[in-house]
């Protein structure tokens, strides 16, 4: 069948049941009823009704079908405008292109910029060009952009960039060089391709995208995303919703972690396989299944990873060598170290020098202490805490940070 | 004696409906007001796990070429990566065209098979021994993954509780007629509510049996596919969840497909899932009730999703039913203000469950002028209770004859504009 054809069909339906609904009406008689006890009879109640409720009269019976056609096609009304003049007929949209990339952001922008505008071969000044939209960018070699100004053009610098204090930059940023940003500045993006400096209290709107080093002042909100290609040194008050770098690290005392607490700072020759087993029918050939609580204690080993319906501690130097799923509540106490990755439903708290070698993801909330570590140095790994995460003084995570909810570093005396 | 069981039988199916009809609600409602849970798609990881992606082939040649160059264009470390086509007793050029592919990609590995049965779970039985990987990704031949689908579906096997992982299918043929604009809506419906509902409320989502995986050990150690079941997904499924194991479902993991273009191949696809679903139904659903892993919550949703495709059979006698009871004079059943209010919010509220379920659907997508449609699905759901009917019986027919259905290749409309 043509798409042609079949799109006659609607209005077949539709018509269909404009006709045959009423005809059924139509051949239904006066006084039809259904009477299995005996011979039809007239229900002397009826003889009451007025005779403009008689449907057997010919003006009545074609109102009424009228009605019950008009009623009956009324809902397959805005159908039948969609079928003929559609507004919404082509598949949803699937980007079929996208790939996970914490540093998405930064790589669409310049790869934008770079399609538009040869940003080495053109002369200093302003520039017409289509981006997203028609827009003005300005290039220029080392540029400064005075404390308390306004940037209104997108502005590429082929040097350094220096934003002053308290500046309001509404447009995009490209730096090729280092960028150095004054307090309480505000940035809508900033691509560079360099080391970056924030100083205190500075916003950025939309994202944060570098090639070098980023280091972030106290108090810095860092929009929907921040990512380095090195390393992501935060200070004390930042607010985050994702989070890239190797490492992303917090400033404060250096905890446990960084020291030589034993456990802690072990990395394992090799990460724990998915399967170790020759066959596997149900979860327990896999993984150790507890319905309850527990807690791991130093000394406890486990040979395979471990099923926790409800909540589970590793307990103080304690050392999981496989991937926890944990339908409760994760605590790692002082020093504790899980070697594996970490899926929980409930919270995920680690205390001070704590580490994760793996993954941590969390339905709920996540809390590192100061001097706590996720992943290990050379391997990309991700901390996901769904409502919210909070990083404490001198933690390390190698890799990724997401919340949908709100993340903020708070060392020890702050919020 | 008669006239009590057919009028019993007539409450017997509405309340099914009504169970059914709180179901659709309940899923709705959470996802427009519940907690979302975030899928591990967003997870990043240098350590991936080394996967085979199979895709049974039957005289596909319309579209092997692209649904291969599609995954070949999936991000993933080539060495932990093997294509592995089935050409399942093609007679047209499909063979030809895995060799070429296979001669100019090394990581294409096509397995030929000519022999023994024909159909998908005996495929993908032959290609599980020769598979590599750990983990499996199936994609029927009629799919193009997007560039991340690979990396976003094997990721979730980190999670150790993980047997199977099921991605969202989206038509890419919606221009093509009402038929497939009606099937666009029920697919938004069934991914976008109903699977993540039941990933969310932490019940029963399913592995489809295609933009999806599974443990490799794991489908070996249950023997592989089971070649009578029609419907291996759902048979995967709920071996999985008897053992303990989990489907994680990843919404954003979307790839497009092709959908039926004509009604009469809508209808025969359809009771081909119907038999199979329905096989599987008699299968597991005993087992269901006795596992020790499944938590009552998940026993539930999963009688329920065993019990789906019987639901149009029992429509279909109750209203049998009610019409025999109306020509015997019998239709007064129950004599109740109570009965009478419980009626009436069901005319009002639950047999529209389903069209509000997908209207929200389309809602979450951010597409909304596709909603005016929703009065068409009636006649699609009309078709359904036909063919699911008869694909009930079919089932029946296969269980206690013990006789094995072959497997019945879903025809492809793809033409050249589109490749």
């Amino acid at each position: 069948m043509s798409g042609r054809r079949t799109h006659v069909l609607p209005l077949l339906m539709a018509l269909a049941l404009m006709v045959l609904g009423p005809w059924g009406i139509a051949h239904a008689q006066p006084g039809d009823d259904v009477d299995a006890t005996g011979p039809l009879t007239p229900d002397p109640s009826l003889q009451e009704i007025p005779p403009y409720a008689d449907a057997s009269r010919p003006g009545a019976a074609t109102l009424l079908l009228l009605t019950f056609a008009l009623l009956i096609l009324l809902p397959f009304v805005p159908g039948l405008i969609e079928v003929y003049w559609p507004r919404d007929r082509y598949p949803l949209s699937v980007n079929t292109g996208y790939t996970k990339d914490p540093r998405f952001f930064g790589r669409s922008a310049r790869g934008l910029l770079a399609g538009a505008l040869d940003v080495d071969g053109v002369a200093p000044g302003s520039h017409e060009v289509v981006l997203s939209k028609a827009e003005t960018v300005e290039v220029r070699d080392d540029f400064e952009i005075p404390a308390g100004a306004g940037q209104a053009a997108v502005l590429v610098a082929r040097g350094e960039l220096a934003v002053g204090a308290g500046a309001a930059c509404e447009r995009e940023l490209f730096s090729r060089g280092g960028a150095r940003v004054g307090a309480g500045a505000t940035l809508r993006t900033l691509a560079c391709d360099a080391d970056v400096e924030l100083a205190e209290g500075v916003v950025v709107r939309r994202w944060l995208d570098a090639d070098g080093d980023v280091t972030v002042g106290p108090g810095c909100i860092l929009g929907v995303s921040a990512a380095a290609g090195g390393s992501l040194t935060l200070a004390d008050g930042v607010v985050f919703s994702r989070l890239y770098g190797s490492p992303v690290a917090t400033t404060g005392a250096p905890g446990l972690g960084d020291g030589g607490e034993p456990g802690a700072r072990v990395v394992p020759d090799r990460s724990p396989p998915y399967l170790d087993v020759d066959e596997i029918r149900t979860i327990e050939d896999l993984a150790h299944v507890h319905r309850n609580d527990l807690t791991v204690s130093p000394g406890d080993e486990f040979q395979r990873p471990l099923v926790v319906k409800g909540d589970l501690t590793i307990a103080a130097g304690a050392v999981l060598a496989y991937t926890a799923r944990v339908y409760g509540t994760l605590r790692l106490e002082r020093g504790a170290a899980i070697w594996g990755d970490v899926f929980a439903e409930g919270d995920v708290i680690l205390a001070e020098g704590a580490a994760v070698h793996g993954n941590v993801f969390s339905q709920a909330a996540v809390s590192l202490a100061s001097g706590a570590h996720v992943g290990v140095p050379g391997a990309r790994k991700t901390l996901i805490g769904k409502k919210d995460i909070r990083l404490g003084a001198g933690v390390a995570v190698h890799g990724y940070i997401l919340t949908d909810g709100r993340g903020r570093v708070a060392c020890a005396g702050s919020s | 004696m008669v006239v009590l069981i057919l009028k019993l039988y007539v409450v017997l199916v509405v309340l099914i409906m009504a169970v059914y009809a709180v179901r659709h609600y309940l899923f709705t409602v959470n996802r427009l007001t519940g907690n979302q849970r975030l899928s591990y798609h967003d997870i990043v990881d240098d350590d991936l796990p080394r996967i085979s992606v199979l895709v049974p082939m039957h005289n596909e040649e319309r579209v092997a070429r692209q649904s291969l160059e599609t995954i070949l264009r999936c991000e993933y470390p080539r060495g932990l990566l093997e294509i592995i086509p089935i050409d399942d007793h093609s007679d047209d050029g499909t063979g030809e065209i895995l060799d070429e592919l296979a001669a100019a990609h090394a990581v294409i590995r096509p397995l030929h098979r000519h022999e023994g049965l024909r159909g998908k779970p005996a495929a993908l039985n032959d290609a599980l021994l020769v598979a590599a990987g750990e983990i499996i990704i199936v994609f029927d031949a009629d799919y193009l993954p997007g560039r991340g689908c690979l990396r976003d579906l094997s990721i979730s096997f980190k999670d150790p509780e993980v047997g199977a992982v099921m991605g969202r299918v989206v038509p890419v043929n919606t221009r093509s007629n009402l038929l497939t604009r009606l099937l666009d809506l029920e697919r938004s419906g069934g991914y976008q509510v109903d699977q993540q509902a039941r990933h969310n409320l932490h019940l029963m989502p399913q592995y489809g049996g295609t933009v999806g995986g599974f443990r490799r050990d794991l489908a070996l150690s249950f023997g592989g596919f089971d070649p009578r079941v029609l419907a291996e997904d759902t048979d995967l499924t709920y071996r999985l969840y008897i053992g303990g194991w989990k489907v994680a479902y990843a919404n954003k993991v979307e790839c497009y497909e092709e959908v039926p273009e004509t009604w009469l191949v809508r209808s025969r696809q359809i009771r081909r899932w119907s038999r199979g679903h329905n096989y599987t139904m008699f299968k597991h659903i005993g087992s269901v009730i006795r596992s020790r892993f499944l938590t009552r919550a998940e026993k539930l949703d999963g009688l329920l999703l065993l019990l789906i495709y019987l639901l149009p059979v029992f429509l279909f006698t109750g209203i049998i039913d009610s019409v025999i009871l109306f020509f015997m004079g019998e239709m007064q059943i129950l004599d109740s203000v109570l009965v009478f209010l419980f009626v009436a919010t069901y005319s009002a509220f639950g047999n529209f469950a389903p069209f509000y379920q997908i209207a929200t659907a389309s809602l979450l997508d951010g597409v909304t002028h596709r909603i005016r449609l929703l009065p068409f699905l009636m006649f699609y759901f009309l078709l359904n209770i036909w063919t699911i009917t008869a694909g009930f019986f079919q089932a029946v027919a296969d269980r206690f004859l013990r006789r094995r259905a072959e497997w019945e290749k879903t025809s492809r409309f793809r033409r050249e504009e589109r490749a």
